[in-house]
């Protein structure tokens, strides 16, 4: 009788326990911003954190991806993920892949070229070369450079530093070469982002980086058919003497067989003022960037 | 030659703000080869603080001790003692057996010798059925067995026991008793410290009283028994006993004369009535006074005095003396 | 010597007999166990999380492990008075605290030792061949525990076991410190406090000697030189501390 009272007062206050906990995870809920705006500096933490800074950092940078995913998720508001990344890396400045993380996320994410940018530099000073991952650091600084910045020589210089370090792709010379010969094409983006697509496991991150590659092979598409279309109005010229009104008098003179289909969905037609093909799908979101990007212009040395 | 010499030992203690309580006021004694000597003592009097001084376990403000010459504060010289503390404490995830083999370890004793000595100890303490059983499981009585047979684990001389018989049955104080008089028969020295009178009579050749840190008289056991110096008693059955005018007055008449002849102690129990006095006439006079009153007589004769008179009396007189002078 | 090694038998006998030991042991392998889990919530190198906080690990538990036993050992002596009988032996109290310094120095040791053989297991698992270098980190942090096990035993001679904890534990955090600070302390003005900074470094053990977790997890290079030097360090001040353990325990009363 008395077990039995004893075990009931026991489920009685358990499932009290438990009520109690989801009322408090339901009714107030933890504001996580607020909690990071608490979020110490690096420096404090690796002497509070004695000598176990590393498996503090380790913590950190599961928060941090935490923290990524959940906002991924939600508002894509990512306010202090550049100071966590900052502290994760100077609680274990050694730790390659925060840097690598965070400078694909910072750059491609969140927007935050320049925070992207700082990162990977710090991380191209601590982390130790021979690690078999260091060649990422360079070669992302580059895409920075390249991608969000058009500042494609100093891109070309970081990929031939990249190219030093151990298990970097055969392929990086010639990208180099393509960069400094052809300074104005965008599609030599598409091999960075198919290198970051291959680092990360985060689905989000994967999607937002193949839309990009999409982009980017649309771009070169659409580029080769304005080619094409242009060649054709020229020919088109030379017999009639005349502009074409539309681009379908094209198909009728039989000069091409149709006119290409647009790859993200626009249409071609022939500006008389200009006197050139254009496409209807002018601004990419490809070139987002471009304008906050110009503002500040920053070399390395 | 003495076991041991304590000269002029004393310490205090300090009870923190600066303050030292002495413990042990100019200690010296001397204990005789193969004797048993009782160290007579009221709680708190310093037995056990004079025990650790001779153990070195504290360090003495001023004085020496020596056994057989050698001084105490050298710890090799620990090698000729045994010692039982009070209330012993020992590891108790040991076993019996594994304690003694501990303790054995710690003196220079071959392997053959200590498994035949911890076997010959556990026999003589009756705890082989507990030799592997851990200590934590043992009672007070068991564990104060163990204690005995630690102490006796390197044959030593000299056994230093500390209030031996507290906590233990009739029948294991008459084992300890027994193993304290083999010991003798050994020729070891056995110094033991108890509150309990009758422990000393019944085995000490010699007893010391203590009394807050001083040392009041060294007895002979010897003398008190043969001492005639007796105590008479008369018992008798009555309600009432009035001690006559005539002794009161004739108390402080003849006080300085005759000392003794007032200290007539009367203790009631039921319908009995206990009279006892130190001076033969008084007695013969009380028995005068207990035929007039015409009472029942139970038994009326002489008691030897034993130790426990003596030792009240040094007792009383150190707590008169310590009243008058806090009184001062 | 055979003295000596009664006791450090003895007190190994009763530290491996005690919960506490396995306690932490238990601790240490659920932190383990823990890392792999955290291992497997990053997206690379799991293998870093778990050489991290298997380190980590070693060096937490067995700073407790020499700090709760450490304390204790003589403290607990007399508290339970089981040191009167083994000091009325004809035992010196330098051999009693030798003794009962060396069998925690085994329990250490054997904590070190399981901690080190799970974490190669699991380290294994993900990389299947023993990753040696990190014994440049571990006997690094044996000589650490074993200075903080010193210090425990010179607090433990005079104080309390609570007492004594703590001074240990802040010894622990200042020998953590202390170089922070010195750097601190250069970078600014204030001569006062260069000072004072200056003397804690030097009074002190420099814990961070005997850190080379973090370089060894990253491979890192580190001279041998470097590494002796720092041991030689932390022994010479274990053996300081120790010698002034006796001093102050040979000239005690035990009450």
């Amino acid at each position: 009788m008395r077990n039995i009272l004893l075990i009931t007062l026991l489920i009685f206050l358990s499932s009290g326990v438990h009520l109690a906990s989801k009322h408090i995870d339901d009714s107030f809920k933890f504001d996580e911003t607020e909690y990071l705006l608490y979020l110490p500096s690096g420096k404090f933490l690796q002497g509070a954190a004695l000598c176990y800074d590393e498996m503090l950092a380790d913590f950190m940078f599961i928060k941090t991806i935490g923290y990524l995913g959940s906002h991924a998720e939600t508002d894509r508001n990512y306010t202090y993920l550049d100071q966590m990344l900052n502290v994760v890396t100077t609680l274990d400045p050694f730790y390659e892949f925060p840097y690598e993380f965070g400078g694909i996320v910072l750059a491609t994410e969140v927007g935050k070229v320049d925070s992207s940018i700082s990162l990977l530099k710090k991380g191209m000073e601590n982390v130790p070369q021979n690690h078999e991952r260091y060649w990422y650091l360079p070669f992302y600084y580059a895409f920075n450079f390249m991608y969000y910045k058009n500042d494609y020589l100093t891109a070309a210089k970081y990929i031939e530093l990249s190219t030093k370090y151990k298990n970097s792709p055969s392929y990086l010379p010639l990208l180099a070469a393509r960069l400094r010969a052809n300074t104005e094409s965008p599609e030599a983006a598409i091999p960075f982002l198919q290198e970051m697509i291959k680092s990360t496991d985060n689905e989000t991150l994967k999607n937002n980086l193949a839309l990009r590659i999409d982009e980017l092979k649309a771009v070169k598409q659409v580029k080769s058919d304005i080619q094409l279309l242009e060649y054709a109005v020229k020919y088109y010229y030379s017999i009639y003497n005349k502009y074409p009104e539309y681009l379908w008098e094209l198909i009728i003179t039989g000069i091409i067989a149709k006119v290409p289909e647009h790859p993200m969905g626009g249409s071609y037609y022939f500006s008389h003022q200009d006197k050139t093909v254009k496409s209807t799908f002018k601004t990419l979101p490809l070139y987002i960037d471009k304008t906050r990007s110009l503002e500040i212009k920053a070399t390395p040395k | 030659m003495q076991a041991i010499k304590i000269k002029n030992l004393r310490k205090s203690f300090g009870t923190g703000w600066g303050k030292r309580v002495a413990v042990l006021k100019d200690l010296s004694l001397e204990i005789k080869e193969n004797e048993i000597f009782g160290y007579l003592g009221a709680n708190g009097a310093g037995k056990t603080t004079t025990f650790k001084l001779i153990l070195g376990l504290i360090h003495p403000d001023q004085g020496e001790v020596s056994f057989w010459g050698r001084p105490a504060s050298d710890f090799k010289s620990r090698s000729l003692l045994g010692y039982l503390p009070e209330n012993p404490y020992f590891y108790s995830y040991l076993t019996a057996g594994e304690s003694l083999d501990f303790y054995a370890s710690l003196f220079d004793i071959d392997a053959k010798t200590k498994k035949e000595r911890i076997d010959e100890l556990l026999g003589l303490v009756g705890l082989e059925h507990a030799r592997d059983l851990q200590l934590r499981k043992f009672s007070r009585g068991m564990l104060q067995r163990v204690g005995i047979a630690q102490a006796l684990i390197n044959d030593p001389k000299l056994l230093i026991l500390d209030e031996p018989m507290s906590g233990l049955d009739p029948m294991g104080r008459k084992n300890m008793r027994d193993i304290i008089l083999k010991c003798r028969e050994q020729g070891k020295t056995i110094i033991f410290s108890t509150h309990i009178i009758s422990d000393v009579e019944t085995v000490c050749d010699r007893a010391s009283i203590l009394v807050k840190g001083e040392l009041k008289q060294i007895i002979d056991i010897e003398d008190i028994l043969e001492s005639e110096d007796n105590i008479w008693e008369i018992i008798c059955q009555a309600k009432h006993f009035e001690i006559p005018q005539m002794l009161e007055k004739e108390k402080t008449e003849v006080s300085d004369k005759d000392a003794f002849i007032h200290d007539i102690d009367k203790t009631v129990s039921g319908n009995r009535i206990l009279l006892t006095t130190s001076s033969k006439n008084t007695a013969y006079l009380l028995m005068d006074e207990v035929q007039k009153q015409n009472l029942n007589l139970i038994s009326f004769g002489p008691r030897r005095k034993n130790l426990e008179e003596i030792y009240i009396k040094s007792t009383g007189q150190a707590d008169q003396k310590g009243q008058k002078e806090s009184a001062r | 010597m055979n003295k000596i090694a009664a006791i450090a038998l003895n007190t190994f006998r009763e530290s491996i007999r005690d919960r506490i030991f396995y306690s932490l042991l238990f601790f240490a392998v659920v932190l383990l166990a823990f890392s792999m889990v955290l291992g497997n919530l990053t997206l690379a190198e799991p293998v870093k999380i778990i050489k991290d906080f298997g380190l980590g690990s070693i060096s937490i538990v067995g700073t407790l492990i020499a700090i709760f036993v450490g304390i204790g050992m003589v403290y607990k002596e007399m508290e339970k008075k089981t040191i009167y009988v083994i000091l009325s032996k004809p035992i010196a109290r330098w051999q009693f605290l030798i003794g009962k310094y060396c069998g925690l120095s085994i329990t250490i040791i054997i904590e070190v030792v399981v901690m080190t053989v799970l974490l190669f297991v699991l380290c294994y698992q993900y990389v299947p061949q023993i990753p040696f270098t990190l014994f440049y980190a571990i006997v690094p942090i044996y000589f650490e525990l074993q200075l903080i096990l010193a210090v425990a035993f010179l607090f433990s001679t005079f104080s309390t076991s609570f007492l004594s904890g703590m001074f240990t534990l802040s010894i622990f955090i200042i020998g953590h410190l202390t170089k922070d600070l010195k750097m601190l302390a250069q970078s600014g003005d204030d001569i006062v406090f260069q000072k004072f900074a200056n003397g804690l470094y030097y009074v002190f053990p420099n814990l961070e000697n005997l850190n080379f977790k973090a370089r060894v997890v990253h491979n890192l290079g580190i001279s041998l030189p470097e590494i002796l030097f720092s041991l030689l360090y932390s022994a010479l001040y274990t053996a300081v501390i120790l010698i002034l353990a006796i001093f102050i325990f040979e000239r005690r009363d035990i009450p």
